[in-house]
């Protein structure tokens, strides 16, 4: 399982190869393997640099960094948590876009929480949630 | 900027410093800091006030030498005492006339054989004998005859019979322009002092104050950068923060009032040196000590706002900055390897700036160290993170990473202890220099050394009732200068008694008018420890006869003793040679031999007490800072927790955060000590450097860095149990 907050919660110190090598590393995962991963990840999902530090990302960058450390694992199921809602509407649309076309790419699930109706008509499915309570779906 | 801005401003402030992270502990760390800088400084204006008083009391009873030809009013004369190591004044005085003036602090003229005592000697204890010591006890000095309150000293007026054996001067009266004497001559310049008390309290508080001041910066940083761009200028970030600490800062000067104030009211001895503070001096500069618990304050948020960040140099990031190059980090790193040398090459300076360079060169190394391990910390970790081994271990890199960006949390954590560990090694320094002594010195332990005693007397030789008078088991042997060597050049002991004396003492007993030769080896380790200031390790010459001056214009010299491992009653020894010998015998036993003069019994319980005082601000200081980092740890590695559910990595990387660190600032600050000491170690005055005090500052330094690992693991690890993202 995956996991992608509103505001990435990367370790700003650590560069965007280093934070998705890091989620390798720490499942044990060796070195080479690790990076290699996290450089072709990237690239798959438009990082234009690697090793900058993370602070100095885009909002929109930053968030694919972390769509790929959520990604690293391969995981069966990916979270995310207003993914695009820290974002203008270009990079909204660019993450949006490049999240919705994980499940079909990497064959995993994908449960997406938003506010946002036009990242959420993306969606095959949508249940609505209102004061805790779910109160229709499509 | 208007009034009611900057009250707005000063609201916001306050409000953001209570909301902060780490805001609490920040409001704590401000508040002792400041209540330390001002207690700093009151001490300081203390010290003057109090040195003031005593110069003016001690002068009062400077007596005023009769004029050539002139009638005096009395007879006086002084000696010295010993009592726990620490010297103080015996003042002999006798009446020529009826209306005398008497001694300030002195309520009526003692009888023959009388004797008046400060309250510090009157409430000595039952087995030093005070009270029948120089005479009967018939009363105590009060205070304005007093240097201090807690000082030692007696005015004893010798019997008819006894006055003779006194070189005594004629005296007029009091307040005289002659030398100072009692605890006046104990202390030297109050330079001396105030300098002393700069190193030991000044130093470690205002690392205390640095440290609190910079406690949580990391968030506060940013806003000032945010600030800055949305327009804020530099006043009113200035007000802001000066409201987010001027709460803490004005209840730490409080406290300080509150703790300073009984000492304006009574006396109150301080514990462990065994001196009062006169509350009397000190109300005469209460306005001073006022003003002083005031420049706390200014000083405290001057401090705050002094290292505030940057904020507006160009290109100031609300994001989490990397490591910049700070004017004051580019000047220490600069000027610490110029105050190594000048240290190591203080000597040159000659006698007299030698000292002075060297306190200098020290106090800058101590002050400028941790800078110089923060950058290189840095440097290590930047080059580490980059290494191939060190990015494929996960602590390992994050720590690197963290440690590259932020030098200032190396510095901060590391600071408090490399200046501990300087204050430490220097008292121990000093210390040891004050008690330069013999390795047989340190062989010889307390009891033993009151086991013999040396007394000193202008009588020629000793009288029976001496004799009569000292404790059961007790042997006397004269001991005097003599030159055995061929040529004449140097000198060394003879020692001269009955024979049952000399045997007493495993010494051979030559036929009258021979000499016998004794090796320093083979002498009595009491007789090695009692001449070896005089002679060194050079033979003695042992003679048969009796207990007389060997050097008659020195007086006579010689050590009573008993059986090395049987107590011997000292306090009967010095009755016995005040009143049997001459009124100004001196005793001292050969445990207090390294304690000979006044400054060094005194310097001697002040230095390491004020050490130690330093040394406990240093590690609130260094409680403060961990605490600080430990809080910023936590925040740092508590999102790790949505990509592993091990815990291993919060400990592992607590590690390389903190306690690698620590330990690396330990083993650099020791190695620095023993670098920096080597100028004032060896030789025969020189000090002797502390290897047990070394093991254990760095077993310290282990557990130190073990607890900070600890506590940074479990802090980070309980964190991300609890974490959350950010507007969820």
């Amino acid at each position: 399982m995956g996991m992608v907050f509103q505001f990435g919660e990367l370790l700003p110190e650590l560069s965007p190869v280093e934070n998705v090598a890091l989620a390798a590393l720490l499942d044990g995962v060796d070195r080479d393997r690790a990076y290699g991963d996290s450089r072709r990840l990237l690239e798959e999902l438009g990082v234009p640099v690697t090793e900058t530090a993370t602070s100095e990302l885009s909002g929109g960058e930053r968030q694919r960094v972390a769509v790929a450390r959520a990604l690293i694992g391969s995981p069966a199921l990916l979270l995310a948590d207003e993914p695009t809602g820290a974002l203008d509407e270009t990079s909204r649309d660019h993450v949006a876009e490049m999240l919705f076309a994980v499940p079909a790419a990497r064959g995993c699930g994908l449960l997406v929480v938003t506010h946002d109706p036009a990242v959420a008509h993306r969606a095959d499915r949508v249940m609505h949630v209102e004061q805790g309570v779910l109160v229709g779906a499509r | 900027m208007k009034r009611g801005r900057i009250r707005h401003m000063l609201r916001i402030g306050r409000a953001a410093g209570r909301t902060a992270e780490g805001g609490r502990a920040r409001f704590w760390a401000l508040l002792a800091a400041t209540a330390i800088v001002a207690v700093t400084l009151c001490s300081l204006s203390a010290t003057a006030a109090t040195w003031q008083g005593r110069e003016q009391r001690g002068a009062a009873r400077v007596p005023v030498l009769a004029g050539h030809g002139q009638q005096g009013s009395a007879l006086w004369s002084r000696y010295w005492d010993g009592y726990q190591g620490r010297q103080f004044t015996v003042v002999v005085i006798a009446p020529l006339t009826a209306d005398a003036p008497l001694p300030p602090g002195v309520a009526r003229w003692p009888g023959p054989g009388e004797v008046f005592l400060s309250p510090a000697l009157a409430e000595g204890p039952t087995s030093e004998d005070f009270a029948h010591r120089y005479g009967t006890s018939v009363g105590t000095i009060s205070a304005e005859g007093l240097a201090s309150p807690g000082e030692r000293l007696a005015y004893v007026r010798p019997t008819t019979k006894m006055l003779g054996t006194a070189r005594m001067e004629k005296i007029t009266g009091y307040g005289g322009a002659g030398p100072a004497f009692g605890d006046l001559r104990v202390i030297g310049p109050q330079s001396s002092m105030l300098a002393v008390i700069g190193v030991l309290l000044g130093l470690p508080a205002l690392g205390l104050a640095a440290a609190a001041a910079r406690m949580g910066a990391a968030g506060r940083d940013r806003r000032d950068a945010l600030l800055h761009t949305l327009g804020a200028g530099r006043a009113a970030r200035a007000w802001m923060d000066i409201g987010a600490a001027i709460r803490p800062v004005c209840i730490g000067a409080v406290v300080a009032a509150l703790v300073t104030t009984p000492f304006l009211l009574v006396d109150v001895q301080l514990p462990w040196i065994d001196y009062t503070l006169y509350a009397p001096d000190l109300r005469r500069v209460g306005v001073t000590l006022a003003a002083a618990v005031a420049a706390s304050v200014a000083m405290m948020l001057g401090l705050v706002l002094l290292l505030r960040p940057a904020a507006a140099r160009k290109g100031a990031s609300t994001r989490p900055r990397t490591a910049g190059s700070g004017l004051l980090r580019l000047l220490a790193l600069g000027s610490c390897p110029a105050f190594l040398v000048l240290a190591l090459t203080s000597k040159s300076f000659g006698a007299q700036r030698s000292a002075a360079a060297y306190l200098f060169a020290v106090v800058g190394v101590w002050v400028t160290l941790p800078w110089v391990i923060g950058w290189a910390a840095s440097r290590i970790s930047r080059r580490a993170s980059r290494s191939p081994h060190h990015s494929g271990a996960p602590a390992r890199l994050i720590a690197a990473r963290t440690t590259a960006a932020r030098p200032g949390m190396v510095v901060r954590l590391v600071a408090a202890m490399i200046i501990a560990i300087g204050v430490i090694g220097q008292t121990q320094i000093i210390t040891s220099l004050l008690f330069a002594r013999s390795g047989d010195v340190e062989q010889l332990n307390s009891a033993q050394g009151r086991t013999m005693a040396l007394v000193q007397t202008s009588a020629p030789r000793l009288t029976y009732a001496f004799t009569a008078a000292l404790p059961k088991g007790a042997h006397a042997v004269a001991i005097g200068t003599g030159n055995i060597q061929s040529d004449g050049s140097s000198a060394s002991r003879v020692l001269q008694a009955p024979c049952s004396s000399l045997r007493a003492l495993q010494l051979p007993c030559p036929a009258p008018g021979q000499e016998a030769n004794v090796q320093y080896g083979a002498l009595d380790k009491r007789l090695r420890v009692s001449g070896y200031q005089t002679f060194g390790e050079t033979p003695a010459a042992v003679r048969t006869g009796p207990v007389s001056a060997i050097n008659s214009a020195a007086g006579l010299q010689a050590v009573v003793f008993t059986d090395i491992d049987e107590p011997m009653d000292i306090p009967a020894v010095k009755r016995a040679a005040h009143l049997y010998l001459s009124v100004k015998a001196l005793t001292e036993p050969v445990a207090e031999d390294g304690a000979k003069s006044f400054a060094v019994g005194y310097q001697s319980r002040w230095i390491p007490f004020l050490g130690t005082i330093g040394t406990l601000i240093l590690l609130t200081a260094m409680a403060l800072a961990a605490l600080s980092e430990f809080l910023q740890f936590s925040q740092t590695l508590a999102p790790l927790t949505v990509l592993t559910g091990r815990g291993q990595v919060f400990h592992t990387t607590a590690f390389w955060c903190l306690g690698a660190p620590l330990l690396g600032a330990g083993a650099i600050g020791t190695f620095v000590h023993v670098v920096l000491v080597q100028p004032v170690t060896g030789g025969e005055s020189g000090a002797t450097l502390s290897w047990n005090l070394i093991t254990a500052v760095l077993t310290a330094t282990v557990l130190l860095a073990a607890a900070a690992t600890a506590a940074g693991g479990f802090t980070a690890a309980r964190r991300a149990l609890t974490w959350r993202p950010r507007a969820d």
